[in-house]
């Protein structure tokens, strides 16, 4: 008598075929990547790195996006008396990536907002590797990597905003071609292959050195740079991803002011990543080369070299009270030197005109040394008292206290009205983004994008606790 | 017997003359280049006088504060001389209608044209200058500074500025780090055309851009 056979499902064939698929994998490197899907929440600090991968793969889409609708050509700008058709394509196109093309304003702020987060994840995922103490003892090649992928990140933004060819990418190309061509020995060769001769040549180099050369670099530094395990939690990825599209809707960026050769230029900021250079360069009397490129290379370099002078064995923060002092006073100059970029020679004033643009050198480094001083001085006191309490508690043999926050446990009701206003959200999110996708309010339809990946998120991770609950 | 030289240092020696060489091109580079910079034109126009003193006349009677005397841009022109701006940015130039109260110093290079418009005689002074900043290479624009009460070539970037009158920096990096005056253009005035024009190739501008005056 046969056994009663299963009734054949339409999707069977299609199982069977994943099925062979994930079998056959095997000789592939696939199942040797250990990435871990953790099934509880764990704090997002530990995985920031691989929330810098999925911002860099959003970059990714939105920036193939942008390709076909971005023009690489400076054009012809030789009529200079009157503001020809053809002059500064690269910048037109832009403008009508945003007013014109069909999701062109959504991809666009995606990209900058993308932009501005990885910088900054991949900023808070090295400081906080290096409070942790993982840069040290075997840790050693995922440090350096990490700092050249950090600086050749920036390098690839730097690209990136040039390529608008608006008033700020423009200056922003002269100060750094000058800064390359300040270089001893390397600078005027290195000036030409990066800048090239005139602008429709710049602007060909910088669209391959922003969608390809660059990228390529970073994917290969990223092969080392990755650890053999890794954690991706999609709630948290999903939220960083909500998070990017909620800022994309709500400060839109602009397109700025087109470079044209005829016309004046005007004051603008770099991008707040390059502010503390911008600030260290308005400052009264000192040399550009030394402010643009030498003071920020030391100050990379001391990041490089950390494991080579850090030789103790201990990673704890309060075995290393010297290096967790020095990473808070780095934060505090990056923090103080970020924000000079941004205002007058008098900080209190708004920036207007040319004349408040030089920074007081006594004012400028009085503050950056008090800031630091006090960070650093502050930090490593606090860091000793703490290891001297920890030291007479042990001789003590007193255990060391240790506060535990209590969880707070959702009850069933809650976990089900919680559930039930997430999904009636969700829908009418959805109903919302179709409603003004077709008024064209494209950044309000972005916002809305990003609040259903929020609530996305909260709806797993609510998910995941309430079955904790037993 | 064995060989003259080992093949080890055959190919220890070959690989270090190949170096050597790469090395010795690489320095001799900027001759390797030189064809690719583009050939100079002989005259260009930059400006006409004409228009520039209408312009400047113009100003002078304004009494809206966008457009009036303070308001050089209105009566200067940009023009990018000896190269086309397909060459290189860093050739933009800036002719301005130099304002009547303006002093003069040793230093100044100032054209003056005497032309009649609509019946009236005017002593017409212009002033040309590469606007390529010495300091990072921004490009400055023509302004007024109302604390000093001069009139002024000011970049946006990191607050250089610059004399109208002789192009002599006088304020931001340019003159605290004690860097080189802008390069002067050197303009004729064309009678037939009414045009000022910049002649003579590379040897109308007496500098380089982005780095300042030879002399």
């Amino acid at each position: 008598m046969a056994a009663p056979t299963k009734k054949q499902g339409v999707l069977d064939p299609i199982i069977a075929l994943l099925r062979w698929i994930w079998n056959e994998l095997e000789r592939t490197i696939i199942p040797a990547i250990k990435l871990v899907f953790p099934s509880r929440f764990i704090s997002p600090l530990g995985f920031l790195g691989m929330l810098t991968v999925v911002v860099f793969v959003i970059l990714g889409v939105t920036g193939a996006l942008l390709l076909f609708h971005y023009t690489p050509i400076f054009g012809d700008c030789s009529n200079v008396t009157s503001t020809p058709a053809a002059c500064n394509q690269a910048f037109q196109s832009v403008q009508s990536i945003n007013n014109q093309v069909n999701w062109g304003s959504i991809i666009r702020n995606i990209h900058y907002q993308a932009s501005n987060a990885m910088v900054l994840l991949a900023v808070m995922h090295m400081f906080y590797q290096y409070f942790a103490g993982r840069y040290k003892l075997r840790y050693e090649i995922l440090w350096v990597t990490g700092i050249i992928l950090g600086v050749v990140t920036i390098i690839e933004a730097y690209t990136g905003y040039d390529l608008i060819f608006n008033i700020r990418g423009q200056l922003a190309i002269n100060i750094g071609r000058t800064l390359t061509l300040d270089t001893p020995i390397l600078g005027a060769n290195l000036a030409q292959i990066i800048f090239g001769f005139g602008f429709n040549d710049l602007t060909i180099r910088f669209y391959a050195f922003h969608v390809f050369i660059i990228p390529i670099i970073m994917l290969a530094i990223m092969s080392v740079h990755l650890p053999r395990n890794l954690v991706l939690d999609i709630p948290v990825a999903s939220a960083i991803t909500g998070i990017i599209l909620i800022l994309g809707g709500l400060f839109p960026v602009e397109v700025g002011v087109a470079y044209i050769p005829s016309l004046p230029t005007q004051i603008t900021f770099p991008e707040w990543y390059f502010t503390s250079l911008y600030a260290f360069i308005r400052v009264k009397g000192l040399d550009p080369f030394i402010a643009g490129a030498i003071i920020p290379t030391i100050f990379v370099l001391i990041f490089l070299l950390v494991p080579f002078f850090d030789r103790g064995r201990k990673i704890a923060m309060v075995d290393r009270p010297f290096w967790v002092a020095l990473g808070v006073a780095a934060l505090g100059q990056i923090a103080i030197v970020t924000v000079w970029g941004f205002r007058a020679s008098n900080p209190f004033l708004a920036l207007l005109n040319e004349n408040q643009l030089v920074v007081d050198p006594i004012l400028f480094g009085g503050s950056l040394l008090i800031a630091s001083a006090l960070a650093y001085g502050f930090v490593y006191a606090f860091v000793r008292w703490r290891r001297a309490k920890l030291e007479a508690l042990r001789t003590a043999k007193k255990p060391v206290p240790y506060r535990r926050v209590p969880p707070y446990i959702l009850s069933k009701s809650e976990v089900f009205s919680l559930l039930t206003g997430l999904l009636i959200l969700q829908g009418f999110l959805d109903f919302s983004i179709f409603r003004s996708l077709i008024d064209s309010l494209q950044n309000f339809a972005l916002l809305e994008i990003g609040m259903v990946f929020v609530a996305f998120a909260a709806t797993v991770h609510i998910y995941r606790v309430a079955n904790k609950i037993k | 017997m064995g060989p003259l030289i080992s093949r080890r240092a055959f190919v220890i020696g070959a690989l270090g003359a190949s170096v050597l060489l790469t090395v010795g091109s690489l320095a001799e580079s900027p001759n390797i280049l030189a064809p690719l910079i583009p050939p100079s034109e002989d005259t260009v126009a930059v400006g006409n006088a004409a228009t520039l003193e209408t312009a400047y006349q113009t100003a002078l009677a304004s009494k809206n504060p966008s457009n009036d005397l303070y308001v050089p841009a209105g009566y200067s022109d940009f023009f990018y001389f000896p190269y086309p701006v397909s060459a290189s940015p860093y050739y933009k130039d800036v002719i301005v209608r130099l304002p009547d109260p303006v002093p003069l110093t040793s230093e100044s290079q100032v054209l003056t044209v005497p032309q009649t418009i609509n019946g009236t005689l005017y002593n017409s002074k212009f002033v040309a200058y590469n606007t390529t900043c010495v300091h990072l290479q921004c490009l400055v624009n023509p302004g007024y500074d109302p604390v000093s009460g001069e009139f002024r070539l000011q970049c946006p970037c990191h607050g250089s500025q610059y004399r109208l009158s002789d192009g002599v920096p006088v304020a931001g990096p340019a003159f605290d780090l004690g860097l080189k005056p802008l390069p002067q253009i050197t303009i004729k005035y064309d009678p037939v055309s009414g045009n000022i024009v910049a002649t003579n190739g590379q040897n109308g501008i007496n500098g380089v851009p982005g780095v300042g005056r030879t002399h």
